[in-house]
């Protein structure tokens, strides 16, 4: 258990370091913050490697959920820029 | 409440950071319209999927109840080693010498140096690995032999190779170390344990076949090597253990 409790604690600093940053420069913008998440929870997954493989396994499943948003963000952008119009 | 809540902590914690998240989430993007906080609310929300994903991959056996297993499993064994009087250190065989899962013997003879096998040791209590008269030992499963089950794929032979294969069982499956480092010299392979969860014992199974750390160890590096292995010295310290192997065959 000690393991997933080290993981869970770093993801948590991770986000809230990250929340304070870029709210301190002022960042407004969601998708920027997101995608900044979806990276830092990708690359602290990989660091875990020695996660035994059921819980990689489900770690995985919620980074394909994940990257389902930041898919959606992308699309949306590309849309905007298409279209010429403000979708969210 | 209180059992289910110590039964289920990743599983509760994931639910009350994806309602708390949601909420604060939406009154922020909503009411509020300040991105930090929606922010906030939406790494709520993904820690909250986490928590609820790692519930599902905690094992299902408590580990108390496989503690309890592993004393019962242990004083079993010790008991046989003293009733019969054997006073030799235990060898870990590959599965290949032992025709199945790696296994440990304890040879009759104290003084065994070497071990050489032409064919695979019958899977019984007591074998016979040898010609002579005193060829004789105990194959005992340990608990490295169930342990090799918790590797996706036999190990290789070298050090890194080696701690890969060490940390995913001590560190990622059983929980019983935060970190191990191998390094391999002639006939030697040296596994340095960083705050290992289990204490060593002064007990006659421990003296025999070495910690369960040890054990486990021994059955890795015996199986990755396909050569029989003994565990010739632990030192331990207060978040450091230091366990030595000798590479027999």
């Amino acid at each position: 258990m000690r393991i997933y409790n080290r993981y869970i604690l770093w993801l948590t600093a991770l986000f809230m370091l990250t929340t304070v940053i870029l709210s301190a420069y002022g960042q407004k913008r969601l998708d920027i913050y997101f995608s900044v998440y979806l990276i830092e929870y990708l690359v602290l997954t990989l660091l875990y490697v020695y996660l035994n493989p059921r819980a990689r396994r489900v770690l995985n499943a919620v980074g394909y959920v994940l990257f389902l948003g930041f898919m959606f963000i992308v699309v949306t952008k590309v849309l905007e820029i298409l279209l010429g119009i403000r979708i969210l | 409440m209180a059992m289910k809540f110590s039964r289920h902590p990743y599983g509760f914690l994931g639910l009350g950071l994806l309602l708390a998240g949601t909420l604060i989430g939406s009154v922020s993007y909503l009411v509020l319209a300040s991105t930090p906080l929606t922010a906030l609310g939406m790494s709520a929300i993904i820690l909250g999927a986490v928590c609820l994903a790692l519930e599902r991959a905690r094992p299902k056996t408590p580990p108390e109840v496989s503690a309890i297993l592993l004393e019962a499993g242990m004083q079993n064994i010790g008991a046989i080693v003293e009733e019969l009087g054997l006073r030799s250190k235990a060898i870990y065989l590959p599965s290949s010498m032992t025709g199945g899962r790696p296994k440990a013997l304890i040879p009759l003879q104290a003084t065994l140096s070497g071990l050489t096998l032409k064919t695979p040791l019958p899977n019984r209590l007591i074998a016979r690995y040898g010609p002579g008269a005193d060829d004789i030992g105990l194959l005992v499963t340990t608990p490295g032999s169930a342990a090799i089950n918790m590797l996706e794929a036999k190990p290789g032979g070298t050090s890194t190779e080696l701690e890969a294969a060490l940390s995913s069982v001590l560190v990622g499956t059983t929980d019983l170390a935060a970190g191990v480092r191998v390094t391999m010299s002639d006939k030697r392979v040296t596994v340095e344990i960083s705050d290992p969860s289990m204490e060593y014992e002064n007990i006659w199974f421990y003296e025999c076949l070495g910690s369960p750390l040890a054990s486990i160890l021994a059955s890795v590096v015996a199986e990755a090597l396909d050569q029989a292995i003994r565990v010739a010295r632990e030192e331990h310290g207060r978040r450091k253990e230091v366990i030595e192997l000798e590479v027999l065959g």
